[in-house]
C-alpha cells in the first residue's frame, strides 16, 4: 500500500462532511446561571404607593424591610409633610419623625393574642381583614390631626366595603368580576 | 502499516484477522469515500421541506381560536370602558390588548388604537412609567424610531422600572446602528439572566457579526423561556432560533427548529413563513412555496407576503405575475396607516423600479427614523441611481462599510462599487453577500453570481 492515509483521510473528511450535514441536534443544555430577584414588595396598602418618589421605586421595592427605616424614613418624612404641612401628631400621637419611621419599615405586624385589624378604634396594626377600611385609616392618620377631626374633606375615601361580598373560604377573595 | 489505520482496522474485526491483499484495501477506503461522499451530497441537495411535517400546520384552526380569544376579551374591556370612558385600569388593559391583537393579525388600526389609548394616559398621568414603555414599545412595532428613542427617554427618566425601560432603549439603539451606545447600558444592568436581558444580548452579538455567539445566547434563550411553561414565548424563541441557523447556513437545523416552535404553537407563523423560506431559497420549489405562503396569506392581510410572491414569480420567470405581486405590495405597503413601517422594502423595490421622488422623500425619512448603515446603504443607491457616484460612494465610506453585518448592506454596496469600476472592493463586498445566499433569497444569488461574473 503506497499512500494507504491518502484514502483513510479522504473516507474520513467525506464522512465528517456527511455527519456535519445532519443537523437534527435540537436540544439545549439547560441554562446553568439561574438567578432569580426580588422585583417588589409591599405590606402596607399604598404606603410604597403614596409614599416613595419613581426614582426611589426600584430601589426601595428591593431593600430588605430591616433597612428601609434607615434608607427611606427621612423621605417620608419629607413626603407627609408636603402633603400635609400642618401636621402636628396624629390619632396615635405619633408626631411627624416617629410616624414615618413606622410608616418606612413597610412590613404588616400581627399581634397573635389580639383580634386581627388594621384599626378597630382599640387595636392598632394587629394585622389586616380583608374588610377593613384601610385607606380610610392611613388617610386620617396623615390629614386628621391629633384628635382626627382636622381635613374632614381628606380623611375618609368614601368607599366603605367591597363592591361584591367576600368568599368565608379560600382564597377568601370575591371572584373576579 | 502505521498506528492509525491499525486501530482503524482494528474496529473492522473481519478486516484486521483477514489477510486482505492491499489493492482491495485501496478499494475499501475509496469505496467508503465514494458512499460518504454521495449520502453527503445526497443529504445536502435533496430537499428539506417535508410536505406531511407541515401539513399539519396548514390548517387555520388554532390561530382563528387565538384570534377570537383576543377579541372576546377586547370586547370586554371595550364594554367595561364604554361604562367609565376615563378608567385609566380599562384603558391600559384594552391598550396591552390591541397591541397584542395587531402582534397576531398584523392589523395595524389595533397598533394605533393602543397607540391613542396610550397617549391619553401618558398626558395625565406623565409619572406612570407603564405608560411610556407600552408608547415606546409600540413605535418600535410600527418602524418609528424617533418617537420610541423619545418615549424610551421618558420613561428612563421617570426612573423606576428603569430596568425594562434599559432594554426598550437598548431595542431602540440597536434598530438605529447604535452598537456601542445599547453595550454599554446593557453592560450596566444588574440582572443579566432573564429572558429579557438574554433577548437584547442575542439582537446586539447579532448586530456586531458575531453570528455563533448569538446563537449561543438565542440558545441560554430558549432554554429559559422553557422553564417559563409560556408556549408562545418559547415558540417565539424557537422561530428567532430557527431564523439564525438558517443565516449560519444550518438549514436543516433551521427548519427543525421552526417544526419545533410550532409544535408548542401552532400561531407561530413565523416558523411558518421561515419555512416556506427554505422551500423556496434552499429546496427551489417555488410550488409548495406558495401553497405555504397562500395558507399564510388567509390568515393575514399584510404586505410582507406579496414580496415573497414577486421573489417567487421572478425566480420562475413569470414576469408578469411578479409584476403584478409588485404592484401589490407598493400599493399596500404605502398606505398611510402602514406609516414608517414598510419602509425598507418599499424603498429597495421602487429605487429597483428606478423611481426617483418617492424614495427621495423615504429614504430620508428612513435616515431620520434610524440612522442606521443600511438606511445610508439605501440613500447611497438612491444617489447612484441620480447618477451621483461619487456622493453615493461617500456615504458608503463614511456610514456603511466596516459598520454593519447586514448582508443586504453588503448586497448593495457590492452593486455600487461594481457600477462604478471599483472592481476590487465590488468583488470582495459580493462575496460576502454571497455568502448569505440563503438569507438574501434566489434572485440575489443569481444577480450576485452574474454581477461577480462579470467583474
Amino acid at each position: 500500500m503506497k499512500n494507504p492515509k491518502r484514502y483513510l483521510l479522504l473516507g474520513l473528511v467525506l464522512g465528517a462532511l456527511f455527519l456535519s450535514s445532519c443537523e437534527k441536534d435540537n436540544d439545549f443544555n439547560p441554562i446553568e446561571n439561574f438567578l432569580y430577584q426580588q422585583e417588589d414588595q409591599m405590606a402596607r396598602p399604598a404606603i410604597n404607593t403614596v409614599f416613595v418618589s419613581s426614582n426611589d421605586k426600584d430601589a426601595f421595592n428591593v431593600t430588605p424591610p430591616s433597612q428601609q427605616g434607615a434608607a427611606f424614613a427621612s423621605k417620608f418624612n419629607s413626603r407627609l409633610l408636603a402633603l400635609n404641612p400642618n401636621y402636628t401628631t396624629n390619632a396615635l400621637g405619633l408626631d411627624a419623625a416617629t410616624f414615618t419611621n413606622v410608616l418606612a419599615t413597610d412590613v404588616l405586624t400581627v399581634a397573635t393574642q389580639q383580634p386581627t385589624t388594621f384599626f378597630d378604634g382599640t387595636n392598632v396594626l394587629t394585622g389586616r381583614r380583608l374588610d377593613d377600611d384601610v385607606i380610610s385609616v392611613e388617610l386620617l392618620l396623615i390629614f386628621g390631626g391629633p384628635d382626627g377631626t382636622a381635613n374632614p374633606g381628606l380623611t375618609d375615601d368614601n368607599v366603605d366595603a367591597n363592591d361584591k361580598a367576600f368568599l368565608n373560604t379560600f382564597p377568601y377573595l370575591a371572584s373576579p368580576h | 502499516m502505521n498506528n492509525l489505520q491499525g486501530q482503524f482496522l482494528s474496529s473492522w474485526p473481519c478486516l484486521s484477522s483477514i489477510h486482505i491483499p492491499n489493492t482491495m484495501k485501496k478499494l475499501f477506503f475509496l469505496l467508503i469515500g465514494i458512499i460518504s461522499f454521495g449520502l453527503w451530497y445526497y443529504s445536502s441537495t435533496r430537499p428539506i421541506v417535508q410536505y406531511e411535517e407541515v401539513k399539519p400546520y396548514l390548517q387555520a384552526q388554532h390561530y382563528n381560536i387565538q384570534k377570537s380569544q383576543l377579541l372576546d376579551q377586547l370586547a370586554f374591556w371595550v364594554k367595561r370602558l364604554d361604562q367609565q370612558s376615563l378608567n385609566n385600569v380599562y384603558q391600559q388593559k384594552l391598550a396591552h390588548l390591541q397591541a397584542q391583537y395587531f402582534r397576531l393579525t398584523g392589523e395595524v388600526n389595533y397598533l394605533r388604537q393602543s397607540d391613542s389609548l396610550l397617549l391619553d394616559l401618558a398626558e395625565r398621568f406623565p409619572n406612570t412609567v407603564t405608560y411610556w414603555q407600552g408608547l415606546a414599545q409600540n413605535a418600535i412595532a410600527g418602524h418609528e424610531f424617533a418617537k420610541a428613542d423619545h418615549y424610551a427617554n421618558q420613561a428612563l427618566a421617570i426612573g423606576e422600572k428603569r430596568y425594562q425601560s434599559c432594554l426598550i432603549k437598548v431595542d431602540v439603539l440597536l434598530e438605529r446602528g447604535n452598537r456601542q451606545e445599547a453595550l454599554g447600558l446593557l453592560n450596566g444592568l444588574g440582572n443579566q439572566y432573564s429572558f429579557d436581558y438574554l433577548s437584547r444580548q442575542v439582537k446586539l452579538e447579532d448586530q456586531l457579526g458575531k453570528l455563533d455567539e448569538a446563537i449561543h445566547w438565542m440558545e441560554k434563550a430558549v432554554s429559559r423561556a422553557r422553564t417559563s411553561g409560556d408556549s408562545s414565548l418559547i415558540s417565539w424563541s424557537l422561530a428567532n432560533l430557527g431564523d439564525m441557523y438558517g443565516h449560519q447556513g444550518k438549514i436543516r437545523k433551521s427548519y427543525h427548529t421552526f417544526l419545533q416552535a410550532l409544535q408548542y404553537n401552532p400561531s407561530e407563523l413565523h416558523a411558518i413563513k421561515g419555512i416556506a423560506w427554505i422551500a423556496f431559497s434552499h429546496d427551489k420549489s417555488p410550488t409548495l412555496a406558495k401553497e405555504i405562503v397562500a395558507f399564510l396569506q388567509s390568515l393575514q392581510d399584510i404586505p410582507d407576503y406579496e414580496l415573497l410572491l414577486a421573489d417567487i414569480a421572478t425566480y420562475q420567470n413569470e414576469v408578469e405575475k411578479a409584476k403584478l405581486h409588485t404592484e401589490r405590495f407598493v400599493a399596500q405597503a404605502g398606505k398611510v396607516e402602514y406609516g414608517f413601517l414598510y419602509t425598507r422594502p418599499l424603498v429597495q423595490l421602487l429605487l429597483d423600479r428606478g423611481e426617483v421622488a418617492e424614495p427621495a422623500i423615504r429614504t430620508k425619512a428612513e435616515i431620520d427614523q434610524r440612522a442606521h448603515p443600511l438606511s445610508f446603504a439605501l440613500r447611497a443607491k438612491f444617489l447612484q441611481n441620480l447618477g451621483a457616484k461619487d456622493a453615493a460612494m461617500k456615504i458608503l465610506e463614511e456610514k456603511v462599510l466596516g459598520q454593519t453585518e447586514e448582508p443586504d448592506a453588503f448586497y448593495l454596496a457590492g452593486m455600487i462599487y461594481k457600477d462604478n469600476g471599483k472592481i476590487k472592493l465590488a468583488k470582495a463586498l459580493l462575496k460576502t453577500a454571497q455568502e448569505a445566499a440563503f438569507e438574501l433569497g434566489p434572485i440575489a444569488e443569481i444577480e450576485i453570481k452574474n454581477a461577480l461574473r462579470a467583474l
